[in-house]
């Protein structure tokens, strides 16, 4: 089990009668990272989840947790599972503190140490304070950090995390990051999906995006940016860049994209196939340059090249 | 312009409740179930519990004899079988027939001779309200055949046999049903609410999570259905005893009755709720499914007086044995043919298969509606 990988789908299809939501998938995730499950509505994400939860069984495929088989011993494998649902899922009309004991009893944590546990994990996401309190009196935020918490209660060696921060505050978003950061310095495996693009590359050791069931691409959130994107080069013109200047950025070797923006420009490039002075002097050729910036792609614009989405969901 | 442009609103509103209402199957099942129901139990009810079933054994075929058939046969109070003396008394055994109207062999010729002829009648007189409609039945005929078809100064009498020692008013009978209703409906809502909510909330995916098999999970639930019902069904229970006087024939077949029953029902909610996976709606969908079921289970006469096709489909219901649990219980009578062990048996029966059932649906269906 050491070293097997927390996580392994191996040409994993499921599909519903003629429609398929997940289409050859393989994907593996080593232990103690981080890794991010990104795609649009549809793309395959909550069929993932529930395949490696053992909720679904694949049409045809291998999938692994730990080097178990989800689809042979389901039940082995869930004590190494924690889920975290979109939905915090949570007794509203419940104190939080009842809620986790619940947790407990069903997953067997022994009697003795329950209460220990609940409080350690309550103590540990700022809710010791509040225990008492029924849920449906908590913030999103809250919610979501007990929702964590709940999860973790068993000591999983595996955090599934549904878009851990869909629809909370920014405060709350960093307190559920560093909780996130907080698991993987303990040598947890977490896998998340994320609406937020932004929370991927601040998290995540790995990303891997799907798209139809497929994956399109995966690596760090670096490296997709860097492989698939490479550079932009952000420029503001004094005019509306004219339909030749873009004709002719566009004819240069390396330039992935060019969008006329008002008041500029921004021109994408593969570093070494093309170089930011060519892009310069051909804009400065024909119109005044007024400034210039060059950044790596953002892991959104890797995104919509990739699936043609231009948001995730 | 004012008036077209209310008009065009309404018939919007109209065309879009009429779209959403088409697909949404759910409602439209119920809303078709709705009046069906209530045609079942008004034919049940009121067309088929007009008439007993019985069975008149013809053993002299003069001219008399086809009279007074003939009579019998024109009373509404019972559905007349002719039949041989040996297949009416196997299916009153069974307890298919209410009664058995014998003319004897010497009919014709004691009338002929201006004597007394005396009729056979054997009733499964558990039932008083039956009986009674029998005996009424049967002396309505003879008064008709005495009064323009026998000869004068010849007389009909009937000699009647009863079967049970004692008869149940109709009144407590059918009260009894009021405990099964109870507990069908608040097995079958609470039951349903428990599994629906987890859908709802979405906490349905912690539960499947969990190590622990799908059996646990729904035994879970219908027992904490079980608690929360059992005080309704125990102030039914009260009202029945302090109120109309109704003492059980043993406490303790009743609590044994009460506790499998309300199980049963507690696990086919779980089953109803795992089905639906929302509780909006559950409630009609509970009585819908209960008072079909309480129709034909015998719960206003024995379900074996009605129509062979509807005492075949009571007998694949559980509400059939849950009924004759309660009846035996607390009359001492019984209205299905099998033995009091068999019906706990079959109860018990249909209590695993809900449990296999919502345990197998619950682990195709992880999530929300």
């Amino acid at each position: 089990m050491s070293g097997s990988p927390a996580l392994l789908l191996d040409r994993v299809n499921k599909r519903y009668g003629s429609l398929s939501a997940l289409d050859g998938l393989s994907l593996t995730v080593p232990q103690g990272q981080i890794f991010g499950l990104l795609g649009p509505n549809g793309s395959g994400k909550t069929t993932t989840i529930n395949l490696l939860c053992g909720l679904l069984s694949p049409t045809e495929g291998r999938i692994e947790v730990l080097g178990r088989d989800v689809v042979a011993s389901p039940r082995s494998v869930r004590p190494l599972l924690g889920v975290v649902p979109q939905e915090t899922a949570l007794y509203g009309e419940l104190s939080a503190w009842r809620n986790l004991l619940f947790h407990a009893e069903l997953y067997g944590v022994p009697r003795a140490r329950c209460a220990e546990r609940a409080q350690r994990m309550l103590e540990l996401v700022g809710l010791w304070e509040r225990r008492h309190s029924p849920v449906k009196t908590y913030s999103g935020g809250m919610r979501r950090r007990l929702a964590i918490a709940r999860a973790m209660l068993h000591e999983p060696e595996i955090l599934y995390l549904d878009e851990p921060t869909l629809g909370i505050d920014v405060a709350s978003r960093r307190t559920v990051w560093s909780y996130i950061r907080h698991l993987r310095s303990a040598n947890k495996t977490i896998l998340l999906t994320t609406n937020y693009l932004e929370e991927a590359s601040a998290l995540c050791d790995r990303v891997v995006i799907i798209d139809h069931g497929k994956a399109v691409a995966d690596g760090t959130p670096e490296e997709l940016g860097r492989r698939l994107g490479g550079s932009v080069l952000e420029l503001a013109t004094e005019e509306r860049a004219s339909p030749e200047l873009i004709a002719e950025l566009e004819s240069l070797a390396g330039v992935v994209a060019v969008e006329a923006r008002d008041g500029g420009l921004a021109v994408t490039y593969t570093e070494g196939d093309a170089n930011a002075a060519e892009i310069l002097n051909a804009v400065m050729a024909r119109t005044a340059l007024t400034s210039f910036a060059q950044r790596h792609t953002s892991l959104d614009e890797v995104f919509l090249r990739l699936t043609g989405h231009d948001h995730l969901g | 312009m004012t008036i077209s442009a209310e008009c065009r609103a309404a018939l919007a509103v109209a065309a879009n409740w009429c779209r959403v209402s088409a697909r949404d199957r759910k409602f439209a099942f119920t809303a078709t179930l709705i009046p069906i129901n209530y045609m079942v139990l008004f034919l049940i009810v009121v067309i088929n519990g007009g008439r007993d079933p019985s069975a008149v054994v013809v053993q002299d075929h003069g001219p008399y004899a086809r009279a007074i058939v003939r009579s019998l046969a024109g009373t509404d109070s019972f559905n007349l079988h002719p039949m041989d003396a040996r297949a009416a008394l196997r299916s009153y055994h069974d307890g298919r027939l209410v009664a058995i109207i014998t003319i004897p062999p010497s009919f014709d010729r004691l009338l002929a001779a201006g004597d007394a002829a005396t009729l056979g009648l054997q009733i499964d007189n558990q039932e008083d309200d039956f009986a009674d409609d029998i005996r009424r039945g049967v002396d309505g005929a003879v008064n008709r055949f005495a009064a323009s078809v026998a000869p004068r100064r010849a007389g009909v009498a009937v000699s009647e046999v009863d079967d049970n020692r004692h008869q149940v008013p109709y009144v407590p009978y059918v009260l009894v049903s009021i405990v099964v209703i109870a507990i069908m409906i608040g097995g079958l809502f609470y039951g349903g609410v428990s599994a629906a909510r987890e859908y709802e909330q979405g906490s349905i995916v912690d539960l499947l999570m969990a190590p622990r098999s799908r059996a646990s999970l729904v035994l879970g639930m219908a027992l904490g259905t079980f608690v929360v019902a059992t005080p309704g069904v125990l102030l039914v229970l009260a009202a029945l005893v302090l109120g109309f006087g109704v003492a059980p024939a043993s406490w303790a077949e009743v609590l044994l009755a009460v506790l499998i029953s309300l199980a049963l029902y507690a696990a086919a909610g779980v089953l109803l709720g795992t089905i639906t996976r929302q509780r909006h709606g559950l409630s009609t969908l509970a009585a819908l499914v209960a008072i079909p079921a309480l129709a034909i289970s015998g719960a206003f006469y024995p379900s074996s007086w009605s129509s062979p096709v509807i005492a075949a489909l009571a007998r694949a219901t559980p509400t059939y044995y849950v009924n004759g649990l309660f009846q035996h219980a607390f009359y001492a009578v019984r209205t299905t043919p099998t033995s009091i062990a068999v019906d706990y048996g079959v109860t018990s029966l249909f209590l695993g298969a809900a449990v296999l059932a919502a345990g197998v649906i619950m682990t195709r269906r992880a999530q929300p509606a």
